[in-house]
């Protein structure tokens, strides 16, 4: 393998550092979890007619 | 011997040093961490003495409690177990991860004094307002069902005081980074335990979100609350709920496997990049209750329980594999070489936390996962929803799963917490067999009586008083008799568990820990292995890679068998 290819000693990989971020994990979790279940969801309850 | 922390800040903090582990242990988060195991055994006994009145009112041949008295233990029960029980033992497993585990020390323990006080008084009104019969809403308490509103303001105390740890214990990390007490990633186990305090502040912002207008509407302070509003938002608090318990057993599979086997992580990657998919996805398995419900549309139902909520069972497949492949390689290593399975039959079977992590993995993937996910079809599910088939499901994950594997990590802290000897020993070897056996007849008992059409949450099965009778099939009444024997099995394993933990706790030798095993002595070396079986190849973890087919054929057959149910029960012409 050639020489380029190595990681400079001490170089954390970029997904490690990505794993390591927690509160951007965090931030992520609640994102997804508010937008596609409950706002996508409530939305969906405003939009049924009332009954007349 | 207690020495002085270097303060981060004014605060300061007096650790020992662990003689097994090597841990710094901060004497505070100590303290709290004792005071938050010993709430949630208190209301696992609570929770314990309902179950049994439960089991044996569902036991049709008993059938012991009155109607009322029925719904208001059914809800003191949900509430002890699923929140109160399972909640405080989280904490204490957070502050354990936070602190202990990083050899860091806990942030603010007055304020974690705080947030374990209004978990108490908010658990404690809640049973009060309950046995007073004030609340018979149980753990869901879906609008228009009105409690008393000291019912709410206890699960918002309690939410409250959750949230406040779960702050304490991600300060405690931040903390720990800042004053170097660890480098580089947060070991596996930890990360496991920040994946469960992810899940959880959604969980309780979610409660709080659901509860607080609740509050205000038992208070007759807001006129009207949508029913459909609620329950979006309660099961965003009631189902992460169980993916905090889901996260934090995962944690304590690894923490349990390194115990009892020696056993480290095969691929720490991959293993987190599982525990992100629970991270990101998880919290959207929350649909599954809202499947039947008629306002939310098809694509919502099937982006949140299928296409999201697969990859979050992805990761639960990705540990089911690394977690028990970390064992067979650990025990390999060990000598344990010949054929598949050598490693299996050689392993400490009689030391409690293996015990109770092989029972927790078989019954929470075999029984728990699998009919989960069934049931979580949108299609199937209008076989299963409000059958005894959905308690039948979280028993096998709630109960059979995270309570056993959280049973079996207690084990190892009498020694390494409360610095207590271990007694009943061999009382604790039996244990874990005998409280799996009594949850898997338990939850099959559930689910072949719901499989034949049993309602759940309904006091007369047999719908005595319905304008048109309701035909039950003999076989109901086996299966909720194998429902009943198993539960008086549980209760006996739930006793000895807290036996064996109170005459520990209050008569046991107060001693520094000695070593990680409790039971199992070091066995004389295994015979030497066939060349064939030497080197690399030997450690492969093969056998499991077989358990793990076995697993997935017994899955597709019980997926594929529910689809032809259904396909028995519509016919499409």
């Amino acid at each position: 393998m050639s020489s380029h290819n190595e990681e400079p000693k001490g170089r954390i990989p970029i997904g490690q550092i990505v794993f390591d971020e927690i509160f951007l994990l965090f931030m992520l979790s609640l994102v997804i979890s508010f937008i596609l279940y409950n706002v996508w969801g409530l939305m969906e309850l405003l939009r049924v007619p009332f009954l007349p | 011997m207690a020495a002085e922390a270097i303060p981060w800040s004014e605060e300061k903090a007096v650790f020992r040093t662990c003689p097994v582990t090597g841990l710094k242990v901060d004497l505070a988060a100590e303290r709290l961490i004792i005071a938050n195991a010993v709430a949630a055994v208190v209301f696992l006994l609570i929770g314990g003495i309902f179950a049994l009145l439960l089991a044996l009112t569902r036991w049709q041949v008993i059938h012991l409690l009155p109607p009322d008295w029925f719904y208001r233990i059914l809800t003191a029960h949900g509430i002890d177990m699923l929140v109160a029980w399972i909640v405080f033992f989280e904490i204490a497993g957070l502050y354990f991860g936070g602190a202990v585990m990083l050899n860091a020390r806990l942030v603010r323990p007055s304020l974690a004094w705080l947030a374990f006080a209004l978990m108490i008084v908010g658990s404690v009104l809640i049973n009060v307002i309950v046995l007073m019969g004030k609340a018979d809403v149980m753990f869901t308490a879906y609008v228009p069902l009105k409690a008393h509103p000291v019912f709410y303001l206890g699960y918002i105390l309690f939410a409250v005081g959750a949230l406040l740890a779960l702050g304490l214990f991600f300060a405690t990390i931040v903390v720990a980074k800042a004053e170097k007490r660890y480098e580089g990633s947060l070991p596996l186990v930890v990360y496991g335990l920040v994946t469960a305090a992810i899940i959880a502040a959604y969980t309780l912002l979610s409660g709080a979100l659901a509860l607080v207008p609740a509050f205000f509407w038992s208070l007759g302070l807001l006129p009207n609350y949508d029913p459909g509003f609620y329950r979006n938002l309660f099961w965003s608090f009631g189902h992460p709920a169980q993916q905090i318990n889901l996260a934090a057993m995962v944690a304590i599979w690894y923490a349990l496997a390194a115990i009892t086997t020696g056993a480290t992580p095969l691929n720490e990657k991959l293993s987190r990049f599982a525990f992100i998919l629970y991270i990101l996805f998880i919290n959207l398995g929350s649909a599954h209750h809202l499947l039947v419900d008629p306002g939310p549309g098809f694509a919502w139902k099937v982006t949140n329980t299928s296409y999201a909520m697969y990859l979050a069972v992805l990761g639960s497949m990705i540990h089911a594999f690394s977690v028990p492949a970390a064992m067979e390689v650990a025990l390999r290593r060990q000598g344990y070489r010949r054929g598949l399975l050598e490693w299996l039959r050689k392993a400490p079977w009689r030391e409690p936390g293996f015990s109770a992590l092989v029972i927790s993995i078989v019954i929470f993937g075999w029984i728990g996962g699998v009919t989960g996910v069934t049931i979580g079809t949108e299609q199937i599910n209008m076989l299963a929803h409000n059958t005894l088939r959905v308690p039948g499901h979280f028993h096998a994950t709630v109960v059979a799963g995270t309570t056993l594997a959280f049973m079996g990590l207690t084990y190892y802290l009498i020694p390494l917490i409360f610095r207590r000897e271990l007694k009943l020993k061999r009382w604790a070897t039996w244990q874990p067999y005998i409280f799996g056996l009594g949850m898997a007849l338990v939850s099959i008992g559930f689910i072949a009586a719901g499989i034949q059409g049993v309602a759940r949450r309904h006091w007369d099965i047999t719908f005595a008083q319905a304008p048109f009778p309701a035909t039950i099939p003999g076989t109901v009444h086996l299966a909720l008799a194998v429902l009943g024997i198993g539960a008086l099995i549980a209760v006996v394993g739930g006793a000895m568990f807290l036996i064996i933990v109170l005459v520990s706790v209050f008569t046991g030798k107060r001693q520094e820990a000695r070593g990680l095993l409790l039971v199992v002595t070091p066995s004389s070396p295994p015979e030497p292995s066939t060349s064939a079986e030497e080197g690399e190849e030997g450690l492969r973890p093969k056998g499991t890679f077989v358990l793990v087919l076995a697993f997935l054929t017994f899955f597709a057959a019980y997926y594929l068998s529910n689809w032809w149910l259904l396909g028995r029960t519509w016919f499409v012409r």
